[in-house]
């Protein structure tokens, strides 16, 4: 219960309250329509008691044949034929500004919070809650409302008569209520108990829905071996399950059978008791109502279970909404307020006295102090006390094993991630969680996992830098400058050509092709500094060396990281920074590198002497 | 006509004699209504004459047992169906829903690769994925259709019973409803044909801003706001056509609801008249209250079940024409007995793979990927194929496995066309592409997945087998980490799982093309996740372990092409060079402008 209102409160809040009109106007109907089924058995009473009367005539009958007509109109017309539309309106307004709310908060959301696992999760329930679940969730809100108004009306017009009719019946009743829920949470229980096999076969299906896993499994003969066992866990599960429903389903369908005609005969021998003071349309609208009113509660009871489910979903939406969104951070607090300060600085770039402060400051495109980073819940720190510099104008490698620490070094130069201690500056700016918005101005990236965004050439290039979108020659140089000219020069269309698979007729790009897409978009901005993480991974050596000479064109006038395996390809970088398990173990250009004959000069050996 | 009798396939597929007899017996209840109402008219009329012959309660109060134990009996006989309810919806939803997503993926994995690659099946597999989904939620509409088709017809079989002209006015009134309901049913289908363009890219907008994949630059960028608007425009477009087409519906409805209330007021008229002409009891009259609303709430039913039947009607034909795409060709003439290509033949040194001028282009494009492709593969060489992105290199080891048809040409394996092997081939060959697996299984699995029959069968490779291959590929640290449990489960899918990296991951796949001991082995750039100094150790482990068997390794890295035996130059959909390291060294070609580039870097 406490879910549902939970749920109710929030889509209340940001869905429907802002068109409330429609919301209320639902509710009225849905009342209404409750009401109009109390009044139905009335209606019956009335026209039974007049048909039993001696004068009977047409004149008498007239009053009652318009309610039923009016009754009737209100179920057909207003039931079905206005509610389906009206319900649509509302919910799609309530889904609409629900999932705007939902996506602006993702965007919110610190970057580390986003890589938590639960944090997925939680998103793609509070998605499947705004896809799916959101239409039964609306649904039931008014069904149940109506149901309860219905079973309210009944009781007390029964009441009317004698108050054990309602006892009665709402007694009998409610053990069919219990054993409906006792038999849920038996359901319940048997899907946590398959959930392990469950999501082990949905994962197994999927990989036939993977472009990436057809090659091997056609190509090795796993195909159909992985297939059986999909077939079988399947039945598998289900007969458990059938079991299960096999026996629950005897119970509940005797247990309603019986106790639902044990209430209404204990109704007519109460009825029978009172000795027949009772007319005939009386006894007729006791009936109705009785009836009516079991059928209702059992109603309840199973919309009570759906409503219940779909609003386990919303909660997770109205949690996901209620995220903090500030990064976690421990050493922030004092870090704050010279932070804003800062911001403030760096915003009055016009005036003669910011102008001198922030030329002392330019001298050091980055500075980074005593960094230490470790992942929530890893033991050991990503980097330990990182410390280094980079000069205005100046380029730097970053090169070292795998799993060494360099992407992460990047994500923090970026703000993305809050460091546990330490401390970095970009042009003289403090960058943690708090400036990510300042970030633009000083810091872009080239991204190891880049996003390969469906629409046109042009758009995947100027994402780099909206503002810009129109300028053409900067696109057509930063497409000169990531090679990607060669490509889409040969398309028809140009860089107008859309790419991807989302937009009929557009054109599928290989890896390599995405990649140097990726580059034009990070060589697109205009940010004075520009971090690259292997920006060659998925490129052939001839493309690869190719993009090193025109790097440098492109970093002109810009300061510079570069991730990269490629140590020959590195030479030419003012200096290289090598990391090993998160510390920076050697540091200096390439000769002075090569001279200490440490891990740098072992790592180009070996690459050396196995390409040449 | 065709797409009915296909859902009647799948339901004549998944129903068992015991399912059938409990559909029967819900049937059978679905009569209760009709028999409901006569138990009602007669409790009713019964109270009356009790109530007329002076209400005692010692007397004649026997009257009313009769109505009351028939009504007993219908109160069980309507639960009857609750009875079956839960194993019915569960049979028909998920044993026809599991066996029709088998049955698409089994169809899935016998389309030749080529096609199935392509975007065209990719979305037609994910519709009918869609419609499974669809299919396993309203299979028991079907049921609904005639619960609810039987329950009308009783109810309006016990009206008939008063009078044939009340019955006239329910039948007429129904109409225009029925007709309200197809139109609004045809528009809805309409619409979703219209939006799903639409809708596609209204996901996809969409699965960028949830999924975790892109947030980093999605962030940097702070692209957020210009990906909501974006999906804003979509959004709104989308909910406007939908709201229009559920208008148009409404007033359709609105005119069916006004017809249906008619109705119910004239035959109630109609009794009306004949109670005061006497002829029927007032009990007919309550009774007939009861008709109306167990009508109306089945008419709801039936309709919205036909509704949503009909909508899968319209996509049935989409899961009907995958079904029936064509096939991989079957092997023509006599199959060639794997065993012959094992050890002996051919011998070390001769020729097993010969292609010549072999040509291919995708379905539908008019560019060759590969043209006029001609060498010679002896027994036991180690063969490198190198050339740029896109130059053809996976395309052609997927010729030579057989999973494309080349259009042109001919590709001899050990002396026989390599169609001619059909699926044997895959026994005989194994092959790791660059996008391989990272299976989310047992680390034994993921080691056995190339081997996945044999292991079924539990038909040979043993754990020490396991162990040795993943410790040639550089994974000792990892089984000494694990104490050498194999049943540890990878990857992210269970909360016990154990996530490797992205180059451990890649070594596992190569232990996969390692355990087999196959005799031809096909890699396609497999170090692509590996940092330069683990490539150099896993390659020359890797060359080093397949030393005397056949093995074609595509790769961008010079340093794995100067070690092995043979090197092939593919240059603009052709072969440019084929030969030794030294050989191809001797002549100005693109094989040696390509050393000579990487070797400048160095000096």
């Amino acid at each position: 219960m406490v879910k549902i209102w939970k749920t109710f409160r929030f889509v209340w809040k940001y869905g429907w309250k802002k068109k409330p009109f429609g919301f209320i106007l639902l509710t009225a109907l849905t009342l209404l329509v409750g009401l109009l089924l109390v009044a139905g058995t009335w209606i019956t009473k009335a026209s039974v008691d007049a048909l039993g009367q001696a004068d009977l005539s047409w004149q008498l009958l007239a009053p009652v044949l318009l309610a039923l007509f009016l009754k009737e109109l209100g179920l057909n017309c207003g039931y079905s034929g206005i509610m389906p539309v009206l319900e649509s309106k509302v919910r799609m307004d309530a889904v609409h500004s629900l999932e705007c709310r939902m996506y602006q908060k993702i965007g919110r959301l610190p970057v580390r919070v986003r890589e938590q696992e639960t944090v997925q999760e939680r998103i793609a329930r509070a998605e499947r809650f705004l896809g799916q679940e959101f239409w039964l969730f609306q649904f039931e809100c008014v069904f149940v409302f109506r149901l309860l108004a219905t079973c309210f009306g009944l009781a007390l017009s029964l009441a009317y008569w004698s108050v054990w009719f309602p006892a009665i019946t709402i007694g009998l009743v409610m053990p069919v209520i219990l054993i409906r829920l006792k038999n849920n949470e038996n359901l319940y229980r048997i899907n946590q108990k398959q959930q392990r096999r469950k999501r082990r076969n949905e994962y197994l299906c999927g990989l036939f829905f993977d472009m990436s896993a057809l090659g091997e499994l056609s190509a090795t003969g796993a195909e159909t071996p992985v297939i059986d066992i999909v077939e079988r866990t399947a039945k598998e599960l289900t007969e458990e399950r059938y079991a299960q429903g096999q026996k629950d389903g005897l119970i509940q369908g005797a247990s309603e059978g019986i106790l639902s005609f044990v209430s209404f005969a204990v109704c007519v021998l109460l009825v029978v008791a009172k000795g027949g003071h009772m007319t005939v349309g009386t006894f007729a609208f006791l009936l109705e109502s009785v009836f009516l009113l079991q059928e209702e509660m059992i109603n309840l009871g199973f919309n009570l279970k759906y409503f219940h489910q779909s609003a386990l979903y919303g909660v997770d939406l109205a949690e996901l909404d209620a995220m903090e969104e500030r990064q976690g951070n421990s050493c922030c607090g004092s870090g704050l307020l010279d932070n804003m300060e800062e911001r403030q600085g760096a915003s009055c770039g016009g005036s003669a006295l910011c102008e001198s402060s922030r030329e002392v400051q330019n001298r050091l495109a980055v500075e980074v102090k005593g960094l230490t980073f470790s992942y929530p819940g890893a033991v050991e720190p990503v980097l330990k006390n990182v410390s280094f510099t980079l000069a205005d104008g100046e380029t730097i490698a970053l090169v070292g094993p795998n799993g060494g620490g360099k992407s992460t070094l990047i994500s923090l130069l970026l703000g993305l991630y809050p460091p546990d201690s330490g401390e970095i500056r970009i042009y003289g700016a403090s960058v943690d969680g708090m400036s990510r918005e300042q970030g633009r101005e000083s810091a872009a990236a080239i991204f190891q996992s880049f996003l390969k965004y469906e629409t046109t050439v042009k758009d995947n290039i100027v994402l780099g830098n909206i503002p810009q979108s129109d300028n053409r020659e900067l696109i057509s140089r930063a497409a000169r400058l990531s090679t990607a000219e060669t490509f889409f020069g040969r398309l028809e269309k140009g860089i107008d050509t859309k790419v991807g698979s989302v937009y009929q007729g557009a054109v599928n790009l290989s890896g390599g092709q995405w990649q140097r897409l990726a580059v034009a978009r990070g060589f697109f901005t205009d940010t004075a500094l520009l971090l690259l993480d292997e920006p060659n991974a998925a490129v052939d050596p001839v493309t690869e060396a190719e993009l090193f000479r025109r790097y440098r064109e492109g970093m002109e006038g810009r300061s510079g990281i570069i991730v990269s395996h490629r140590l020959a390809a590195l030479q030419k970088v003012d200096r290289i920074l090598v990391l090993e398990a998160g510390e920076i173990v050697e540091e200096g250009s390439h000769e002075e590198l090569m001279g200490r004959k440490g891990l740098y000069y072992e790592m180009y050996l070996r690459q050396k002497n196995w390409t040449v | 006509m065709k797409n009915f009798k296909a859902i009647l396939d799948i339901l004549r597929e998944n129903i068992s004699f015991k399912l059938g007899v409990m559909v029967v017996v819900t049937l059978f209840t679905c009569f209760v209504p009709g028999l409901w109402i006569l138990g009602v008219q007669r409790l009713v009329d019964a109270y009356g004459d009790w109530q007329h012959a002076g209400g005692n309660l010692r007397e004649n109060v026997g009257m009313l047992a009769a109505p009351l134990l028939l009504l007993a009996v219908l109160f069980l006989a309507k639960k009857l169906d609750q009875m079956f309810k839960i194993p019915i919806e569960l049979s028909l939803q998920e044993n026809i829903g599991n066996s029709l997503k088998v049955q698409l993926i089994r169809k899935g994995s016998r389309l030749p690769l080529v096609v199935r690659e392509s975007a065209e099946c990719q979305n037609q597999m994910e519709v009918c994925n869609a419609f499974v989904g669809e299919i396993s939620q309203k299979a028991n509409k079907v049921l609904l259709v005639f619960r609810s088709g039987i329950m009308m017809v009783s109810v309006v079989g016990a009206v008939s019973t008063l009078n044939p002209w009340i019955l006239l006015a329910l039948c007429v009134g129904t109409l225009p409803s029925f007709f309200s309901m197809v139109y609004a049913m045809n528009n809805a289908v309409k619409t979703d044909q219209e939006l799903g363009a639409r809708n596609r890219v209204l996901s996809y907008y969409a699965g960028l801003m949830t999924g975790v994949a892109y947030a980093k630059e999605l962030k940097a960028y702070r692209l957020y706001p210009v990906m909501i608007d974006r999906w804003k425009e979509e959004s709104i477009y989308i909910n406007r056509k939908r709201l229009l087409q559920e208008k148009k519906n409404a007033v359709s409805r609105l005119a069916g609801g006004i017809c249906l209330s008619c109705a119910f007021t004239v035959a109630a008229i109609l009794l009306m008249g004949l109670i005061m002409g006497g002829s029927v009891s007032v009990g007919a009259y309550v009774a007939m209250f009861g008709a109306i609303t167990s009508f109306s709430g089945a008419l709801g039913d039936f309709t919205v079940s036909v509704t949503d039947i009909m909508a899968l009607f319209g996509r049935v034909s989409v899961f009907r024409e995958f079904m029936e795409l064509e096939e991989k060709t079957a092997v023509q003439g006599e199959k060639i007995v794997p065993e012959s290509v094992g050890t002996g033949y051919p011998g070390i040194g001769e020729t097993c793979y010969r292609l010549q001028n072999v040509s291919f282009r995708y379905p539908g494009c008019m560019d060759y990927v590969l043209k006029d492709v001609s060498f010679e593969i002896r027994k036991g060489e180690r063969v490198a194929v190198v050339g740029e992105n896109g130059a053809g290199k996976s395309t052609l080891v997927k010729l030579m496995l057989n999973l494309y048809n080349r259009d042109l040409g001919e590709i001899l394996f050990c002396g026989k066309p390599v169609a001619a092997y059909g699926e044997e081939i895959k026994d005989i060959c194994d092959y790791l592409p660059q996008d391989f697996i990272r299976y989310q299984g047992s680390l034994r699995e993921n080691v056995l997945l190339h081997n996945m029959s044999r292991h079924v069968q539990n038909a040979g490779i043993s754990d020490e087998q396991i162990i040795r291959a993943l410790e040639r590929v550089g994974l000792s640290g990892l089984l000494e980490e694990t104490g050498y449990n194999l049943d540890i489960p990878l990857g992210k899918l269970f909360e016990d799982g154990r996530e490797l990296s992205g180059g451990q991951w890649q070594r596992v796949a190569l232990a996969r093309a390692l355990v087999g001991e196959s005799e031809y082995i096909f890699l396609d750039e497999p170090t692509s996740a590996l940092d330069p100094v683990s490539e150099i150790q896993v390659m020359e482990a890797f060359l080093e372990t397949v030393a005397g068997r056949t093995a074609v390794i595509v790769s961008h890295r010079i340093g794995v092409a100067r070690r092995c035996d043979k090197i092939l130059v593919i240059e603009r959909q052709r072969v440019a060079q084929f030969g030794t390291h030294a050989e191809l060294m001797g002549h100005a070609g693109p094989y040696r402008k390509m050393v000579e580039l990487q070797a400048s870097l160095y000096q």
